[in-house]
């Protein structure tokens, strides 16, 4: 398991939700992050998050980048409040 | 004369695409290099305050050109579009590099190389 800041990655839940109704297939996404986190979706032609804890703890750019509109993450504050309580207890 | 300016974004420092390079040695060796007038670091330029800080930047007129080492030159283009056109920066000034998964040796000569090319 990987660390962000000596906290176990799988405990932070920060990772891309793909809706995939609104997925138009365009590869944006997944041509643009280079670690490994989404991949198209072979049966369905849509992208899907495959390694959700190698997302880069508040990075967004491919929901910035989605051109549908289709990719969301946590809420801001909720996460800001929830990583500063993380960080002051580890 | 306009000045030259540089920004390093490196997704936070805590992306894989970043981990190969001394994020500091990056500027310092840019720096000795003397080719831009000022150099700085972003953690994450794509976000709200980082268009923020571009729209700080260049709101003065002072930035010439602006040099932007991070990720893909085109979405860098897309990202940063706004920002730019709020304080009317000619986004022809903008010259983008791509560094991700360079080690330091290697985002140095890239960045000196965009610069030559690049007057
Ligand atoms: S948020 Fe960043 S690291 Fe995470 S999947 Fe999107 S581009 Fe990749
Ligand atoms: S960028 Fe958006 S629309 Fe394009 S493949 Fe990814 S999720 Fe689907
Ligand atoms: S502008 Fe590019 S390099 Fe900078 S944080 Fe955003 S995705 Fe990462």
């Amino acid at each position: 398991m990987k660390e962000w800041r000596g906290i176990q990655r799988e405990e932070i839940p920060w990772y891309p939700t793909i809706d995939a109704e609104k997925c138009i297939s365009c590869r944006t996404c997944v041509d643009f992050c280079k670690n490994d986190v989404l991949a198209m979706d072979e049966t369905t032609g849509k992208a899907t998050v495959k390694t959700p804890f190698n997302c880069v703890v508040e990075c967004r750019t491919c929901a910035r980048l989605c051109p549908a509109g289709a990719i969301t993450f946590p809420d801001e504050e909720a996460f800001t409040a929830y990583l500063k309580e993380k960080l002051e207890r580890s | 004369m306009g000045k030259k300016g540089f920004i390093l974004c490196v997704c936070q420092g805590t992306c894989p695409s970043f981990t190969k390079m001394d994020i500091f040695a990056v500027l310092s060796d840019v720096r000795r290099e003397k080719i831009f007038d000022y150099v700085c670091l972003h953690p994450q330029l794509c976000v709200g305050d980082g268009e923020e800080f571009l729209k700080v930047l260049l709101s003065g007129g002072e930035t010439d050109k602006l040099y932007i080492a991070a990720c893909d030159p085109q979405m860098q283009s897309k990202m940063f579009r706004d920002a730019f056109e709020a304080v009317s920066f000619d986004k022809a000034n903008h010259i983008p590099l791509d560094i991700r998964n360079k080690t330091t040796e290697e985002a140095v000569a890239a960045i000196k190389e965009l610069a030559a090319n690049n007057p």
